[in-house]
């Protein structure tokens, strides 16, 4: 990694973590902020992942739509769009990379502090480079929930916001100019269950509402397995503005909903990369999380253990037994998530390292 | 009811005051009166925000082993399990997808089924593999003719 692309890295890292004191300079007041003006075409500058990745490897979902009443970029969920809004799209993200780099250069004299007064650089580049994939992970997690018809306004600096973030509803919405938040978890249990085939974007489009400032769930015109798979309540409940380990940004204390045992099982059953295990971590009190492993004195029967990697695992290899095939990727997840309603466990998902 | 509070308190005491407060005197009665709910809406109904599913099931074990019924239980876990994986009833075709479908809930059911009775369950599976039910098949109870046949009550 060259020594520039470094800077950059920890300049976003930098302002996506709001740990340094970083002011915009005079005259460039949407630097990695967004003012919504009317009638005028703006550029994306909150997303500048992978600055130095070659235009073919940025999401190609993101493209900037002129119109006259849309204000932001709007993500096309077929990934289809014209080409004159695609240039306009990657000007203005060449636009907001430049202006990324020469906060690098500001933001290096501020690291020569940093570098003095902590471990040193090593140390504090590794967690603000993981900083910056959970900051780049949000940003794609945004794309999708622009494809709900939300533009996408601001990315604050300050460090939480990356991913408990404020939108507002641009076009195909219903109001402008009030703020309104959404859990980390939210965002990441969609973009999860989109992924996996669960969930289709129209249905999560479906699914959501806005009403008087809250992003609603529509439960009512969910279909039954969708609603089975989001559970009832909680993601409601969920949008909130998360803390530092909601949004992922510290080591959460989180549990492995698919044991951690049987990880190269997962694997070959197409849990990679950003299906891996490590990506549907649950938080659980101390004693939901002993009680679900088998202690507590819950259980009123003797003879059935309900632990639950055992649960998990028996279902899973007995049903592998019965089909005569290897079980889908989304099979098992549609089955764990049956299982976490049972066993009352939040359908919220984080990500955790694995050991 | 996913925000822990299943777990808080009392759980035991907590399933059977709603149990009495539906006007049932067993978790069974409550249960066997819903003959094809899944556990969660088992659970929903009986508190839909302090009460796991796991938990009635739990409820409904220790009510089984100390009436020797474990076995008509584990009959009518299989019948929630069908009717939430195939509600029409079991498929004339067998697709790829439905055979998943069928396949986990019978992995789910076995996971739920207590030790001493896993080899009966096993046997049933295979035996529902050997021969399967003719197309429409879909128990309602634990009652149900052809289940009593896999899976006989052997407790008296």
């Amino acid at each position: 990694m060259t020594s520039s692309s470094l800077a950059v890295l920890l300049a976003l890292a930098l302002l996506s973590n709001g740990c340094a004191p970083l002011t915009p300079p005079p005259g460039q007041g949407t630097h990695l902020r967004y003012a919504p003006r009317e009638g005028a075409t703006h550029g994306w500058v909150g997303g500048p992942d992978e600055p130095s990745a070659p235009e073919s490897e940025r999401p190609q979902r993101l493209h900037l739509r002129q119109g006259p009443r849309e204000t932001g970029p709007v993500v096309d969920p077929g990934g289809v769009e014209d080409t004159g809004s695609a240039l306009a799209a990657h000007l203005a993200f060449l636009g907001a990379v430049d202006e990324v780099s020469a906060s690098a250069h500001r933001i290096s004299r501020e690291m020569s502090t940093l570098r003095a007064s902590h471990q040193g650089i090593a140390g504090a580049g590794n967690g603000l480079f993981v900083r910056h994939l959970e900051y780049k992970e949000s940003v794609e997690a945004l794309t999708l929930l622009s494809a709900l018809k939300f533009t996408l306004p601001a990315l604050r600096a300050a460090a939480p916001a990356t991913l408990g973030m404020g939108f507002m509803v641009g076009s195909g919405g219903v109001m402008m100019g009030t703020r309104m938040v959404v859990s980390a978890e939210w965002v990441e249990m969609m973009r999860r269950l989109v992924r996996a085939g669960v969930l289709s974007l129209p249905a999560v489009s479906a699914a959501v509402r806005i009403q008087a400032g809250q992003v609603m769930m529509a439960h009512g015109e969910l279909p039954r397995g969708v609603r089975e798979a989001l559970g009832e309540g909680p993601e409601v409940r969920g949008m909130r503005v998360t803390d530092r380990a909601g949004a992922g940004m510290a080591e959460p204390p989180g549990h492995h909903v698919m044991p951690q045992e049987f990880r190269e099982w997962f694997n070959k059953r197409g849990f990679t990369g950003e299906m891996d295990i490590d990506r549907f971590c649950v938080r659980l009190e101390q004693a939901h999380h002993q009680a679900i492993h088998g202690g507590g004195n819950w259980k009123l029967g003797r003879t059935w253990p309900g632990e639950w990697n055992r649960m998990i695992m028996e279902t899973l290899l007995e049903a592998e037994a019965d089909a005569g095939r290897m079980l889908t990727r989304n099979e098992i997840l549609k089955n764990v998530a049956e299982r976490m309603k049972e066993y009352g466990i939040p359908m919220k998902f984080i990500r955790r390292r694995g050991r | 009811m996913s925000d822990g509070r299943a777990w808080r308190g009392n759980v035991k005491a907590r399933l059977y005051e709603r149990v009495r407060e539906r006007g049932y005197d067993s978790l069974t009665a409550f249960a066997e009166a819903r003959p094809t709910a899944s556990l969660v809406k088992l659970a929903e109904e009986l508190g839909p925000d302090d009460i796991a599913g796991v938990q009635v099931f739990s409820g409904l074990l220790g009510e089984a082993e100390q009436h020797k019924q474990v076995t008509r239980l584990v009959r009518s876990m299989l019948v929630r399990m069908l009717f939430e994986s195939i509600p029409e009833g079991w498929p004339s075709v067998m697709d790829d997808a439905t055979r998943g479908e069928i396949a986990l809930a019978l992995g789910t059911w076995t996971a739920y089924t207590p030790e001493t009775h896993k080899v009966r369950v096993k046997q049933a599976r295979a035996a529902l593999r050997a021969t399967p039910p003719p197309p429409g098949w879909r128990p309602l109870g634990p009652d149900d003719e052809l289940l009593v046949t896999l899976l006989p009550d052997e407790e008296v």
